[in-house]
């Protein structure tokens, strides 16, 4: 982990709905909104966040409810996508003060970016899926939401993301992947793992209104080329743009941050957002 | 040495009896492991750290039974010796099945994870 920028992001709260919400940010400008994984927290962006502010971004990360330093809403986690996005979209208005936002998200992250394009593409400037899709068939994992029902979640979850990546991995990075897994309980965890699962909006992408990324990792186990294509056919008007990007996995914010930025930038560049 | 056969087994016991990670992550471990590797099976016996018996096994004759059982055929096992893919993308994938005492078995993904991913490739 590099540290030379961390004093530059600062952390905050707000409320959304009664609960607790904290998020960090950096620069100033247009909101670029950053969401992170299953079971992990704001810190995945912390490499990426100085470079979108380097472009004239105010770069912003959240703690999804029952992750990092945010509670969860009614103390219970999100099953449903939908209802996780919409609950986001509020934070984001909250946090964004009326400005059309850019939205990135990875993981479920960037299935959460596609619903929310899905419904809300209208009043974003663009949506950014990192290893993300409209559809992501999983297994259904249930029965693992209690501690008792599987004792060795955290490490199923850290080899998960290990395997997910791209390799060679140092031992420092693999270290830090699988402490950024360590922000939510199980509980949470496996019901982010449900939302990734039962997510389908297939036959909403035609709804989609602005800028639309999907990119994906040559290494990532979890996603196809295939989920991409699908993903942007529907999207209409030439707005979606597929990448498999070189050299990381599923988290290229935190593989690559300097290729991710550099994809983002190029897109945000010939579709007249920046 | 052939693969799989009792030696590469027996090299395979004392690369995880020597290594660190798979010493911190079968500390608690009581626990007998088969691996089904094409028409071979092994058994081996997690206990405190290190693995503590070794023998091929055939379910008729061995009265130990197994609390653990990984079972794929030995090209997958040979992805795993190459390093071309990782054991949990494996078993998501159905090519290497994860059976017996479930409970156990994500108790010791850890373990399990170190011995085929860290270990076998070195054996």
């Amino acid at each position: 982990m590099t540290t030379d920028h961390i004093c530059e992001i600062t952390g905050h709260y707000t409320v959304v709905d009664s609960t607790r919400i904290y998020y960090e940010e950096c620069g100033s400008g247009v909101p670029f909104f950053c969401i992170h994984t299953a079971g992990a927290c704001s810190l995945e962006f912390h490499d990426f966040m100085p470079l979108m502010v380097q472009k004239g971004f105010r770069a912003i990360a959240i703690d999804l409810p029952g992750h990092g330093k945010s509670y969860p809403v009614n103390w219970q986690p999100f099953q449903v996508m939908h209802e996780y996005a919409e609950f986001v979209w509020k934070l984001i208005g909250i946090i964004s003060g009326g400005e059309k936002p850019v939205v990135s998200g990875c993981s479920i992250g960037g299935n959460m970016v596609t619903d929310l394009a899905c419904y809300h593409s209208e009043e974003m400037l663009a949506a950014l899926a990192f290893e993300g899709a409209a559809i992501t068939p999983f297994y259904q994992l249930n029965a693992y939401e209690e501690p008792h029902a599987c004792p060795g979640w955290h490490s199923i979850m850290e080899q998960a993301a290990i395997a997910s990546s791209y390799k060679p991995l140092s031992e420092e990075k693999a270290a830090e992947l699988r402490w950024m897994h360590r922000f939510s309980s199980q509980e949470v965890a496996v019901s982010d793992m449900l939302c990734w699962a039962n997510h389908n909006v297939l036959d909403k992408v035609k709804n989609i209104r602005c800028p639309y990324l999907v990119v994906m990792g040559e290494a990532d186990i979890f996603l196809s080329e295939e989920l991409l294509d699908m993903t942007i056919a529907e999207i209409p008007d030439g707005l979606a743009e597929k990448r498999v990007g070189k050299k990381f996995g599923h988290y290229p914010m935190f593989e690559q941050p300097e290729a991710l930025a550099q994809i983002v930038i190029d897109f945000l560049e010939r579709k007249k957002v920046v | 040495m052939d693969f799989p056969s009792m030696d590469w087994i027996n090299a395979f016991q004392e690369k995880c009896n020597t290594s660190e990670n798979f010493s911190k992550a079968t500390a608690w471990a009581d626990t007998k492991v088969v691996l089904v590797m094409g028409s071979s099976r092994f058994y081996l016996k997690l206990y405190r750290g290190k693995i503590i018996d070794v023998m091929d096994y055939q379910p008729f004759s061995n009265a130990l039974g197994y609390d653990i059982i990984l079972r794929a055929e030995l090209d997958v096992w040979q992805k795993i010796l190459d390093k071309q893919n990782p054991f949990l993308q494996l078993a998501f994938l159905g090519e290497i099945e994860r059976d017996g005492n479930m409970l156990e078995c994500n108790r010791l993904h850890e373990a399990l994870s170190v011995m085929v991913d860290e270990i076998m490739p070195g054996v």
